[in-house]
């Protein structure tokens, strides 16, 4: 689902699982769209303007062109696990409750540089799936937060994930990828 | 490819300090230190130091060009490469000296990295991207290195089987090394498999015992061309070959293409062509130890085993003194100190001066010793006697 990007999530962290981690009030100016778009509860990412590739982080260029011509686009907010780790231990005061957490590298469903969203396959293929027209050889993946309970079903990767924006104080919005399957 | 730099120059002092966990004293004062002993244990005068390539973090040259009334530094350079800058700034002083604008080049490493600037103060400050680590990272609780390189190693246990045991492999044997060396911080302090497995995880799969010491202390060498270094103290070790080398995407780690590919895979070959030798004839190999799995990569990615045969590689005891290739006899970061792999390069002279004592490799002739930066910038060096 394109358009306003991934579902506003419902759900409240789980008792002792409160992510106290803040929105940035000031950051690099290539990264301020992003953060614009999660208050919007949606998941954005700077394109080229000129040969259209989605690229992350934030960079001034087109690694791919060189184009400094750039649009922010919103994307499904879908993806795959590609790598993960649970953080134990951490000396960010904002997360010294949150421990353990989990922190995803998740790869999008999009093909960054056509932009097709290609929809996982089934469980059993945790093979990340080519669009039609590429190869998916130069996939976007971003860093988050995932959703995790210690006790819960094991972080494997290939598992399909959904991003979700949990409303913190005030109603500010914090993303966070759940798994879908 | 120009093989201008091979063998032109050579390293002819090295010296550390203590090691501890609270020096009590400046970094300055710690190079200083280091600086002096290692001129000493060259034979050559401080008024000799022409060139000098620090740390990106840290005592600058000016602080000791002031404190030792240096009277005429001609070349100074700093690299950005977090810890390949020990063995990159190798290659900085042999292209300075090859060059004829320096003739003693003097490189080190000092800082109280366990009681003034421990890792989560100074990683972000000195790796490329610090907007993506502050802006897109930290807010999401992610902020130091393990946390990086767990990503990494979670990603090589899933694509090649890579266990946890080959990761208990690596720590177990840079401890059993550190019980040779009197100068580690871990002498004395042996440590088991079963005591690895029960140490606590800091950011899964990686385990305290998974990640490097963090020290107090200073290590320093000196670099000179091949013609002065022959009236040394000591025989030259030459350097026969050195070259650093980036990650595609050096300042991020999630959007890499290739994800486990590094700077080193990169720099390897080069310093390896250079100095006019394979992996095969290198018997002594110095490995950047961040982490235990990193030792396992860069054996991988310098060309010491296939891709992804690196678990194994170490779960077989290939890397212990004595066996195919002992790496890091001294402990290494993980047990000897964290010197940013300064403290590699001291051992590898003193390998190949045969100066080790019970953890000497016996005909050491080729030691490789390789850098790691964050977030995979790579460098090597191949020294020879």
């Amino acid at each position: 689902m394109r358009g306003d990007g991934a579902s506003h999530g419902r759900e409240r962290p789980a008792a002792g699982n409160v992510f106290g981690g803040l929105v940035p009030l000031k950051v690099d100016r290539e990264i301020q769209p992003f953060w614009e778009g999660i208050a919007q509860g949606q998941l954005r990412l700077p394109g080229c303007q000129a040969c259209g590739r989605l690229r992350w982080p934030p960079r001034a260029s087109c690694p791919s062109c060189h184009s400094l011509e750039t649009g922010w686009t919103t994307v499904s907010g879908r993806g795959r696990i590609f790598t993960w780790t649970v953080i134990h231990r951490t000396k960010l005061k904002e997360y010294q409750n949150a421990t353990p957490y989990a922190v995803a590298v998740v790869e999008l469903a999009e093909c960054a540089a056509c932009r097709e969203v290609v929809s996982p396959g089934p469980a059993a293929d945790r093979d990340l799936e080519e669009c039609r027209t590429h190869a998916r050889r130069s996939p976007v993946r971003v860093i988050g937060l995932l959703l995790h309970e210690s006790a819960g079903p094991p972080i494997l990767i290939g598992q399909p994930v959904e991003l979700q924006f949990m409303p913190q104080d005030e109603g500010v919005l914090f993303p966070i990828w759940r798994r879908t399957d | 490819m120009s093989t201008n730099l091979r063998r032109r120059t050579a390293i002819v002092g090295c010296a550390q300090t203590e090691f501890t966990t609270n020096s009590g004293q400046s970094a300055a004062r710690l190079a200083t230190r280091a600086t002096i002993l290692a001129l000493a244990d060259a034979g050559i005068g401080s008024h000799e130091v022409d060139g000098i390539v620090t740390y990106p973090h840290g005592p600058r040259a000016d602080d000791i060009i002031s404190g030792l009334s240096l009277p005429d530094v001609r070349f100074s350079a700093s690299l950005q490469m977090g810890g390949a800058s020990s063995v990159a700034a190798l290659h900085l002083a042999s292209v300075a000296i090859a060059a004829g604008e320096a003739n003693v080049v003097l490189a080190f490493v000092a800082r109280n990295g366990r009681s003034e600037a421990p890792v989560h103060d100074r990683a972000v400050q000195v790796t490329a991207g610090s907007q993506y680590r502050i802006g897109l990272e930290i807010p999401l609780g992610m902020n130091v290195p393990a946390q990086w390189y767990a990503l990494l190693c979670q990603r090589h246990m899933h694509e090649f089987g890579t266990s946890r045991k080959a990761l208990g492999s690596v720590a177990v044997a840079m401890r059993k090394h550190a019980q040779l060396n009197p100068h580690a911080q871990m002498y004395g302090r042996p440590l088991t498999l079963d005591e690895y497995y029960d140490s606590p995880l800091v950011a899964d799969p990686y385990k305290l015992l998974d990640c490097c010491l963090e020290t107090d202390g200073a290590s320093a060498v000196i670099v000179t061309s091949i013609e002065r270094a022959l009236s040394c103290r000591w025989p030259p070790v030459v350097i026969a070959g050195v070259a650093q080398g980036r990650p595609d995407s050096p300042d991020d780690i999630s959007g890499r293409q290739d994800f486990l590919g590094t700077g080193l895979r990169k720099a390897a070959p080069r310093a390896f062509r250079m100095a006019g030798v394979t992996p095969k004839d290198v018997k002594v190999a110095m490995i950047y130890d961040c982490f235990t799995f990193e030792v396992i990569h860069q054996l991988e990615e310098a060309g010491f085993c296939p891709h992804g045969d690196g678990g194994s590689f170490v779960e077989e005891g290939n890397i212990e003194l004595g066996s195919t290739l002992p790496v890091n006899p001294h402990g290494g970061l993980m047990s000897e100190g964290h010197m940013a792999g300064m403290n590699h390069i001291v051992e590898a002279v003193r390998q190949l001066r045969g100066s080790c004592g019970a953890r000497q490799v016996p005909g050491a002739d080729v030691v490789a010793v390789t850098g790691w930066g964050d977030l995979g910038d790579g460098a090597m060096a191949i020294l020879t006697n």
